[in-house]
C-alpha cells in the first residue's frame, strides 16, 4: 500500500504532446495507439459512459475513431491545432458516431451532450461519420478471413515487410509467399464482392 | 503480363515502391488502359481494408492487455466475506498507520518539489538517434524499467552521453531506485550548462531521499544563489521547507 501510495504522490508523468503522437503515428509507431488508449479512453468514458450505456460498444466506437484519425494524419486530412487536442477531435468523433446510430435506430445509447458538441467542428462531422461507418464495414469484410491469410497481409500492407521477411519468419519460400499472397487477395476481393463493398 | 504480375506491379505503385520512370510508365499505362484503372481502384480498397482490419486487431491487443493490467492490480481475492473483512480490516490498520505515522522531512520535501522532467521531442524516424528517441519513449511512457534498460545500453555505447546519463538518472527516479538514480547525478559532468543546471537540481532532490541531507541542503543553497539558475526559485523554497521541519 505504501508504495502505491507513494508511486502516486512522487509521480508526476512526463506526456507526449500531439506534435509528438502526430509524428509516430505518422512513422508507424505502434506505441502511439497504445499512449492514446491508455490516456484518451478513460476521458471519452468519463464524458460519454453514464450507467447503462454498453461500454464495449463505446470502446469498439473509441477504437475505431483511433482508426480513423490514423487514416486522416496519413492522408494529410488531421493537422494538429494548437486549439484544438487530439483527445477531443477522437472524443467527439465518437460522440457523433454514437448520436447517428442512436438517430438511425441501430444501438440504444444515452448519448450525453456536452457543451463541445455544438462547437464548430474542424471537418465536416457527416464526413467523420461516413469514415467510421466506412470503417466498420470494410472490418467486417477483413475478418471473414482466415487468420493465416489476416496475418500475411497485415505484414505485408500494414506493417510494410518485405515477402523475403515474411518468408524467414514463416518458413516459406519468397516465391510461395508472393502466392499464397495473391490467392489472399483474391479471396479477400470475393468477400468484398459478397459483401457489396465496391459501393463504398 | 499474368495477373498476379499485374498485381505486384499495382502493389509496387501504391506502395511507392518504384522509381521514376517505372512511375511514370505505370501512370501512362493507367491512362490508356480502363481495366487496369479499374484494378488499381480494387486493390486500394483491399489494401485499405487489411490496413483497416489489422489495427483494429492490434488495438484488441492492445485492450486486453489494459484489461489484464486492470485486472492484476485488482488481486484482492474477495472469495469469501470473513476474508473480505479480514482484508478489509488490515487495509483500514495500514491505512491509518499510514496516515498518522510521521512522514521524515526529507521525504516531504521531495514530494512536494519533484515534478519528473518532461522529456526531449520524440521523432521515432530512421535516424541514427532512434534508439535513443525510443528510449526516451519509454521515459514518457511511464515504463521506467524499459528506459532505465535502454538508456543504460546506449550509456555503454557512448551515444549523446550528456542525455544519456541525465534521462538515465530520471528513469531512475520515476522507478524510485533513488540510490542509482543519486550515484548517477553525482558524477554527473555535462558540457551542457542547462544540463548541469538540470543535474544539480534533481542531485539535491535525489540526495533527500538517501538521507544525504546536509549534501543536498548545501547543493540547495548553491543554486538559490545563482541567479541564472533555472531551479533557483525551487531550490529556494526547497530550502525553506526543509528549515521548517
Amino acid at each position: 500500500m505504501g508504495s502505491i501510495l507513494s508511486f502516486s504522490l512522487y509521480k508526476k508523468e512526463s506526456s507526449f504532446t500531439d506534435h509528438e503522437l502526430f509524428q509516430m503515428i505518422q512513422n508507424g509507431n505502434e506505441r502511439a495507439f497504445e499512449y492514446l488508449y491508455k490516456t484518451c479512453l478513460p476521458q471519452a468514458e468519463k464524458a460519454l459512459l453514464i450507467p447503462g450505456n454498453d461500454p464495449e460498444l463505446l470502446k469498439d466506437m473509441f477504437q475505431d475513431a483511433i482508426i480513423a484519425l490514423w487514416q486522416n494524419i496519413k492522408s494529410g486530412k488531421y493537422q494538429v491545432r494548437e486549439n484544438a487536442k487530439m483527445s477531443t477531435y477522437l472524443i467527439r468523433m465518437v460522440q457523433y458516431r454514437l448520436y447517428e446510430k442512436v438517430k438511425s435506430g441501430k444501438v440504444k445509447y444515452e448519448v450525453p451532450l456536452t457543451k463541445d458538441f455544438d462547437a464548430p467542428w474542424d471537418s465536416n462531422p457527416e464526413e467523420q461519420s461516413h469514415q467510421l461507418e466506412r470503417i466498420e464495414k470494410l472490418q467486417s469484410v477483413f475478418n471473414q478471413l482466415g487468420d493465416k491469410c489476416k496475418n500475411l497481409l497485415g505484414a505485408f500492407y500494414f506493417e510494410k515487410k518485405s515477402m523475403a521477411d515474411i518468408a524467414a519468419i514463416t518458413g516459406l519460400q519468397t516465391a510461395s509467399v508472393k502466392n499464397e499472397k495473391y490467392r489472399c487477395m483474391e479471396k479477400l476481393k470475393s468477400l468484398s464482392t459478397q459483401f457489396k463493398i465496391n459501393s463504398l | 503480363m499474368n495477373n498476379l504480375e499485374w498485381s505486384d506491379k499495382i502493389d509496387m505503385y501504391l506502395t511507392d515502391k518504384m522509381t521514376a520512370t517505372e512511375k511514370a510508365q505505370f501512370e501512362s499505362d493507367i491512362q490508356q488502359s480502363a481495366e487496369l484503372r479499374s484494378q488499381l481502384e480494387e486493390q486500394k480498397l483491399l489494401m485499405e481494408m487489411v490496413e483497416v482490419g489489422t489495427l483494429k486487431s492490434q488495438l484488441n491487443n492492445i485492450d486486453q492487455k489494459w484489461d489484464r493490467l486492470k485486472k492484476e492490480d485488482k488481486k484482492l481475492d474477495f472469495r469469501n466475506l470473513s476474508i473480505a473483512a479480514t482484508v478489509v480490516l488490515m487495509i483500514g490498520i495500514g491505512l491509518t498507520w499510514w496516515i498518522t505515522r510521521p512522514v521524515p522531512a526529507n521525504d516531504q520535501v521531495f514530494a512536494s518539489m519533484f515534478e519528473a522532467d518532461p522529456g526531449l521531442p520524440s521523432r521515432m524516424d530512421e535516424t541514427l538517434e532512434y534508439e535513443f528517441d525510443d528510449a526516451m519513449v519509454d521515459y514518457k511512457m511511464g515504463d521506467y524499467s524499459k528506459s532505465t534498460f535502454k538508456f543504460l545500453t546506449l550509456s555503454r555505447d557512448k551515444i549523446k552521453p550528456d542525455s544519456v546519463q541525465f534521462y538515465l538518472a530520471m528513469s531512475y527516479l520515476g522507478d524510485q531506485k533513488y540510490k542509482q538514480a543519486y550515484e548517477t547525478l553525482k558524477f554527473y559532468e555535462p558540457e551542457d550548462s542547462r544540463l548541469q543546471q538540470k543535474g544539480e537540481w534533481y542531485l539535491a532532490l535525489a540526495a533527500l531521499k538517501v538521507d544525504q541531507q546536509a549534501e543536498s541542503k548545501a547543493l540547495l543553497q548553491k543554486i538559490s544563489k545563482q541567479s541564472d539558475h533555472i531551479f533557483r526559485q525551487q531550490a529556494g523554497r526547497a530550502l525553506d521547507q526543509l528549515e521548517k521541519n
